[in-house]
């Protein structure tokens, strides 16, 4: 065997004990919910829990790679990983599919019991589309996984790199709603187009799976007609979804070009950055302008919020540079801000 | 041959190294100096591979240091190594034998016993020079044909110094190891290395046979039965002059018989030749680099 196959053997190996931990966890707390979901007084208010399989799926997928990868971001560890005779981007691609092997095996250890519970003790959801749930949410999995993947390696540091992908969780939302809000909404009725297709419930990173989610509880309980139709109100948000079917290749597209771009930022990153201001273009440089332009442009004037979001931008650099003392771009990016503010109050 | 050819390194902006050219030939030991600063440890992280250098080639027997071939033949031991709170000596062996499949465990084994280190215990409770001697058994049961040591001889007592040493000469001796030990002890180094590279203004200032450059070098203490100054000496090569009343100490440049003959022409009442080691060599290259002044 070549040492890349010896490499993943042995991350796995080593994060054997983790893997069994997270799966008991796991496992526990979606069999609690789903035997809460089932429970209940009368079958039609019965549903079957999807919801905590996908957030299990959401959680792990947002961890593991943290977990997988953190090694990455202390120069002293770096100093005895990149030496060895293996090349980077194999690597990189390691830890990457060993992070994405622990996934599968503690969704699907989880999964497979879940599924197993509500067939041996319900009989009335249409269990038969189980498998294919089973199989799309592995594929958004992946496009979690591969998203938080990249953005954590674009930081630094384990802190940069766990804010970062925090902000990242809900930034796309954030500047979807504001385009289309102040923007397309604005323009479309003026034009007479008609209504804008509001699309930034698919901005936060989990909205994949979520969406997903619906569409199959929608179609494993609602089709069996034995489940309360209003109770779970699903059905709507079920439709929605399937009309706007499109943003799941968005996202796929996204997954996949996170995965190259995990690999290809791992390879070019020098261990020199190990531990330095995480000055990445999709790091604080981007996020911090995409977030307090999107949220001014949410208010129309000058008001006490105006001034909280152009504060949260100076946290924001002082926070990305470690210092108070801040460069030329900030203050710059931040006084965009502040006259974009002016005008608004003045026109 | 491990060649080093017009090696130039940024990090971020700031120029660390510029043309470092250097070689190091199997069982050659290489004593690398300089500062605190001077690039020593950039330029260990650059031949091992842990930095990719700006400009520049460093290969291994011909073969550029990308090639895994290349590295499988480089072992780096740097200042602070990887250990984690669950890393023992068996651990390390364990994830070293995944990237070294030929690694010797009765090796490992004898050097553990002998460094009386126990593989099964946590490292983080060993002090800093028994990971240090760890890692450096697990570097001899490797078998590398170049070994890269950081700060080698930091945290290690002097009975551990000695078993170091010991084992690292035996890897030399042996297996023909060719080594690069940075170390800012230089008394250790002048008698475990043949040759060394200064490393300043980012670059090698100079290299060569140790016992050569020191050779160089000639130090002498006087005694003047008149009042002198230090313009009595200015005809002379001087390196360094201490100068206490009628009382010189003073290092030359040149060869030893013919700076005493010239010192022997200022008519000092007492002259007495004094050994010169690689340290003062040292202090005096920097000195002259504008140092320490």
């Amino acid at each position: 065997m070549k040492t890349f196959g010896r490499y993943l053997l042995y991350r796995l190996e080593n994060s054997a004990l983790r893997t069994v931990i997270f799966t008991i966890i796991a496992v526990v707390i979606t069999q609690n919910t789903i035997s809460d979901c089932i429970d209940r007084v009368a079958v039609e208010y019965s549903s079957t829990g999807l919801y905590i399989l996908a957030t299990v799926l959401g959680i792990i997928c947002t961890l593991i790679p943290i977990l997988e990868t953190t090694c990455f971001k202390n120069r002293r560890n770096l100093d005895t990983l990149y030496f060895f005779p293996l090349k980077r981007w194999k690597m990189a691609a390691v830890h990457f599919l060993s992070g994405f092997i622990q996934v599968l095996v503690i969704y699907s250890v989880t999964f497979f019991i879940a599924y197993g519970y509500l067939a041996a003790n319900t009989d009335y959801f249409a269990l038969g589309y189980m498998p294919l749930y089973y199989l799309f949410s592995i594929l958004l999995g992946f496009v979690m996984y591969s998203f938080f993947s990249f953005i954590f390696g674009q930081a630094n540091t384990v802190a940069d790199g766990v804010v970062i992908c925090i902000l990242w969780m809900f930034v796309l939302a954030i500047v979807s709603l504001a385009i289309t809000g102040q923007i397309l909404r604005p323009y479309f009725s003026a034009k007479g187009w008609g209504a804008v297709s509001d699309l930034s419930g698919w901005g936060i990173a989990y909205a994949p799976i979520n969406n997903l989610t619906v569409i199959f509880q929608d179609l494993i309980e609602v089709n069996k007609d034995v489940v309360d139709y209003n109770y779970h109100g699903s059905a709507m948000y079920a439709d929605r979804y399937i009309s706007q079917m499109y943003m799941f290749f968005v996202w796929g597209a996204i997954g996949i070009a996170s995965a190259v771009g995990y690999v290809v930022a791992f390879v070019k990153k020098g261990a020199e950055k190990a531990g330095e201001i995480s000055s990445s273009i999709f790091g604080y440089k981007l996020l911090i302008p995409l977030y307090g332009y999107s949220l001014l442009t949410m208010f129309d004037s000058l008001d006490f919020m105006t001034v909280l979001i152009l504060i949260a931008m100076v946290i924001g650099y002082i926070v990305y540079r470690r210092s108070f003392k801040l460069k030329a771009s900030d203050l710059i990016c931040t006084g965009c801000g502040v006259i974009a503010m002016i005008l608004g109050a003045m026109f | 041959m491990l060649e080093i050819k017009n090696l130039t390194h940024f990090i971020g902006q700031k120029k660390i190294l510029e043309n470092v050219n250097l070689s190091l030939g199997e069982g050659s030991v290489m004593g690398l100096v300089g500062i605190n600063g001077a690039g020593k440890t950039t330029l260990l992280r650059l031949i091992s591979g842990v930095y990719t250098a700006t400009a520049g080639d460093i290969s291994c027997d011909g073969e550029r240091l990308s090639e895994e071939k290349a590295r499988e033949k480089i072992f780096f031991l740097p200042d602070d190594p990887y250990y984690t709170i669950h890393t023992t000596g068996r651990s390390l062996y364990q994830m070293y034998k995944v990237f070294y499949p030929k690694i010797d465990y009765r090796v490992f084994d004898l050097y553990m016993s002998e460094f009386g280190l126990d593989e099964k215990k946590p490292i983080r409770n060993f002090s800093k020079g028994m990971r240090r001697q760890l890692y450096v058994a697990l570097a001899l049961a490797v078998r590398p044909k170049y070994l890269l040591l950081d700060e080698a001889f930091d945290g290690l007592d002097p009975l551990a110094r000695l078993a170091f040493k010991k084992a690292i000469n035996k890897a030399v001796e042996e297996d023909g190891t060719g080594v690069i030990i940075s170390s800012h002890s230089l008394r250790e180094l002048e008698d475990f290395c043949d040759c060394y590279a200064l490393i300043d203004k980012m670059t090698v200032a100079s290299s060569g046979d140790i016992a050569e450059r020191v050779d160089r070098f000639c130090k002498f203490q006087l005694a003047f039965v008149n009042e002198i100054s230090d313009a009595t000496f200015a005809s002379l090569p001087v390196v360094s002059l201490e100068r206490n009343g009628r009382f010189v100490r003073i290092v030359l440049e040149g060869q030893q018989a013919q700076m005493k003959s010239m010192l022997e022409a200022l008519n000092p009442a007492v002259i007495e030749q004094m050994p010169m080691d690689f340290e003062e060599m040292f202090i005096h290259e920097v000195e002259g680099r504008g140092y320490l002044k």
